[in-house]
């Protein structure tokens, strides 16, 4: 036991000027002045709750994922701490629940201002004359597809399969490709920027990311109520605040892509969300047949620069188990984050994305008029994993802030009617507490849905919505170029940013080959660890059989899904004795190079 | 659905039916913690998600968006201490999402019955009279079976 005066001891030496704590020994003592400041510089002192330890090792986390050196390998350590992957909150595009907005907006942290028109730039005389003969040309196109073409025939996989649903999403692909092809071809020749552009056809957008700050389930519970009885801990963490990992999936009709970003929308890093919080005003008596949900209430900002049409949502705090609010699966995966095509692309920012719509022909009508709300969703979604995507490529996630903004042009259509949306990322980093604390938010301006035109009457297009017509046109004018003074990666190495940049061929072989092992997504086989039925009955719920050897994981107190990682978990594979490079020491294995991060 | 037989209804007849369900629903206290427009249920297992829907916009009027339901398992408890274990019942747990508008909260029931104290009183007097009994029959059926009551107190 420590004396009354080792502690008297401690005490004093606080008080003590630095320069007189010098070590005694000669060996120690150093002679340069630089060492001793006026004022002692202690270390910082860290707090050893747990919590506050859980914190600093993801932020320790975060800070190594900063500096892994190629975009392969930050999409790698992601899946390096979960071997059997993560259990993620899956989203999938076209599942939109009802009210399904304020959780989209939650999770994406974006502010959906909904406006009349979207700002459109002048085109010069002779873009005009294009624009007429574009057109005409869109006229014949439509009237074609819509009217002179079997459309059936393309039902391949399943040609009875003639729902209502099936025949909207193959019309308004065929009129997309169309429309899309019609207008860069003929628009290339005045506008320089679009002669450099790829088109991709129903390519994989996926994006993966944390958001912390989510509610725990009861199931949650019971496994936590359950390790807490184990390691004689008090039950204080039951209801502390969890991350959950989101997997969006989804596939557009057709992505067109650049080489360099499209200029920003809006001001960056942008108001922070207090400044655009809604203030509290006099309580309005709320009236439950003209009501909507107090969070889900638009504002209408009454701003001397804004029109009076235009009406905002802000972020709403929306923190409850998706499986409950909104039916979604949580899924145990490997987390994906790919905006269509391999990190090594030249075309690497999006320029235009075109989205399906025919999943709104399957909304019951009891969801009511809230179609556009649904969209909005939709396209926030979309457009917030294909650019967090597109920012994983050059080097930033979801635990790295983007330094500056990126744009994504989104239009969710079935050919006849139209939503156009505009989105700007300005931040991605939502996990753990900062989805409390981080001041930034994103934003998404849309407009609401609108006919391109009315009907088809005698081989004649009737009803032309000129608006709708001059917002498209303006999608493809809006100009994507060179970022001048900005440092575009500035988390990747710049002599290896890209895994084949690596000299090392066992190294860049072995990095390439397990990057597509999960970009595969593959299934896993072999024994996953689970706890069976009768388990729980006899073994965790009543133990009757106290006497029976404990080997299982759940009666050490383990959780196999979360502590095996592919560092301790995989198998390195044998190299038979004659391929054994001849040396000092002939290597059994081979090596293995995880990236050191998140871990 | 009823379980009562009627005759067969010919037109003309009086209107003798009344179609009620024959399942009922039961309101808890959500296990979650969850928005003001969802509303957690505990309903028989055969009951469907549409049939769960209809109860509730037809007899209670209740504006009713989405449901979503699952069986739920029984939990296993020892019969006795020390003896076999049995299961509970499943059952079938409903979350109902209301219309937009509309938000319920559960009711503190701990202060609806913190009101009738006196009925609480008497709960307590007549579950001691029963453990009283239980415990003097366990003496004469248990351990002391044979031995007169005069035996020891």
């Amino acid at each position: 036991m420590l004396s009354k005066h080792y502690f008297s001891k401690l005490i004093s030496l606080k008080h003590v000027p630095c320069s007189q704590l010098s070590a005694p020994t000669s060996r120690l003592r150093s002679t340069t002045s630089s060492e001793y400041t006026s004022t002692p510089n202690y270390p910082p002192i860290y707090s050893l709750e747990p919590k506050a330890v859980t914190k600093r090792l993801i932020e320790s986390g975060a800070d190594k994922l900063k500096k892994v050196p190629t975009v392969e390998e930050k999409l790698l350590a992601l899946n390096v701490p979960r071997y059997w992957g993560w259990d993620s909150v899956m989203v999938n595009e076209g599942n939109l629940p009802y009210d399904f907005l304020p959780f989209a907006q939650h999770i994406t942290r974006t502010r959906m201002i909904e406006v009349d028109s979207l700002p459109v730039p002048l085109p010069s005389e002779t873009l005009q004359q294009v624009m007429k003969t574009v057109k005409d040309q869109l006229e014949k196109i439509i009237v074609f597809e819509l009217c002179h073409r079997n459309h059936k025939f393309l039902l391949v996989e399943d040609p009875l399969d003639l729902t209502e649903m099936r025949l909207n999403e193959l019309y308004g692909k065929a009129l997309i490709e169309q429309i899309n092809r019609c207008i860069l071809s003929n628009f290339a020749p005045h506008v320089p920027h679009l002669v450099d552009l790829l088109v991709d056809f129903e390519p994989r957008h996926e994006a993966f990311w944390c958001v912390g700050g989510f509610y725990p389930s009861e199931e949650d519970k019971w496994y936590q109520r359950y390790l807490n009885k184990f390691w004689e801990r008090s039950n204080d963490n039951l209801d502390d605040p969890m991350d959950r990992w989101i997997q969006y999936i989804g596939s557009p009709v057709l992505a067109v892509r650049s080489r360099f970003p499209l200029d920003p929308i809006a001001p960056f890093p942008g108001p922070t969300i207090e400044d655009t919080a809604v203030k509290p005003v006099e309580e309005v008596p709320h009236s439950e047949k003209d009501g909507e949900k107090p969070s889900q209430k638009p504002t209408e900002i009454a701003a001397g620069d804004k029109t009076p049409t235009e009406r905002t949502f802000e972020i709403p705090s929306y923190k409850y188990d998706p499986r409950i609010t909104h039916g979604l699966e949580i899924k145990r995966q490997y987390g994906l984050n790919i905006p269509g095509f391999f990190a090594n692309d030249r075309h690497e920012f999006g320029f235009l994305s075109y989205h399906r719509r025919n999943h709104m022909l399957g909304r019951p009508p009891n969801f009511g008029v809230e179609h556009d709300e649904a969209l909005h969703a939709q396209a926030i979604l979309a457009s917030y994993s294909w650019l967090l995507g597109q920012a994983c490529y050059q080097g930033f996630s979801t635990y790295n802030d983007p330094t500056y903004p990126l744009t994504a042009q989104t239009v969710i259509t079935d050919g006849r009617l139209w939503s156009f949306y505009a989105y700007q990322l300005n931040t991605t980093t939502l996990y753990h507490d900062h989805i409390d604390t981080n001041p930034h938010q994103n934003v998404c301006y849309g407009l609401k849905t609108t006919e391109l035109y009315h009907s088809i009457e005698d081989g004649k297009v009737k009803g032309w919505n000129e608006k709708a017509l001059e917002t498209l046109f303006s999608f493809y004018l809006n100009k994507c170029r060179v970022r001048e003074g900005v440092q575009m990666k500035p988390y990747l190495d710049p002599q290896t940013p890209l895994v084949e940049c690596i000299e090392d061929d066992e190294k860049r072989n072995w990095l390439d080959k397990h990057n597509k092992y999960f970009i595969r997504r593959p299934p896993k086989y072999g024994w996953v660890p689970q706890i069976y039925e009768w388990e729980k009955i006899y073994r965790i719920d009543n133990d009757t059989m106290p006497m029976s050897a404990r080997h299982k994981f759940y009666q050490k107190g383990e959780n196999p899904m979360k502590d095996d990682t592919w560092i301790n978990r995989h198998e390195r594979k044998y190299i038979p004795k004659p391929l054994r490079k001849e040396g000092a020491y002939r290597r059994k294995y081979e090596k293995t190079f995880w990236p050191d991060a998140l871990v | 659905m009823s379980t009562r037989w009627y005759p067969v209804y010919q037109k003309g007849n009086p209107q003798l039916r009344v179609f009620l369900p024959n399942y009922w629903m039961k309101l808890v206290k959500p296990d979650d913690k969850q928005p003001p427009d969802v509303v957690q249920f505990q309903v028989p297992t055969g009951m469907s998600n549409h049939d769960i829907k209809n109860y509730l916009e037809k007899i209670y009027k209740v504006p009713v968006a989405e449901v979503r339901s699952a069986i739920v398992a029984g939990k296993c408890r020892p019969w006795r201490k020390n003896a076999y274990i049995i299961k509970e019942d499943d059952f079938r747990r409903a979350y109902v999402k209301l219309q937009r508008g509309t938000t319920f909260q559960f009711p503190d029931i701990d202060e609806v019955d913190s009101q009738s104290e006196a009925k609480r009183k008497l709960e307590a007097s007549s579950e001691e009279a029963a453990q009283n009994t239980t415990s003097f029959t366990n003496k004469q059926d248990g351990e002391r079976s044979g031995i007169p009551s005069w035996f020891s107190i």
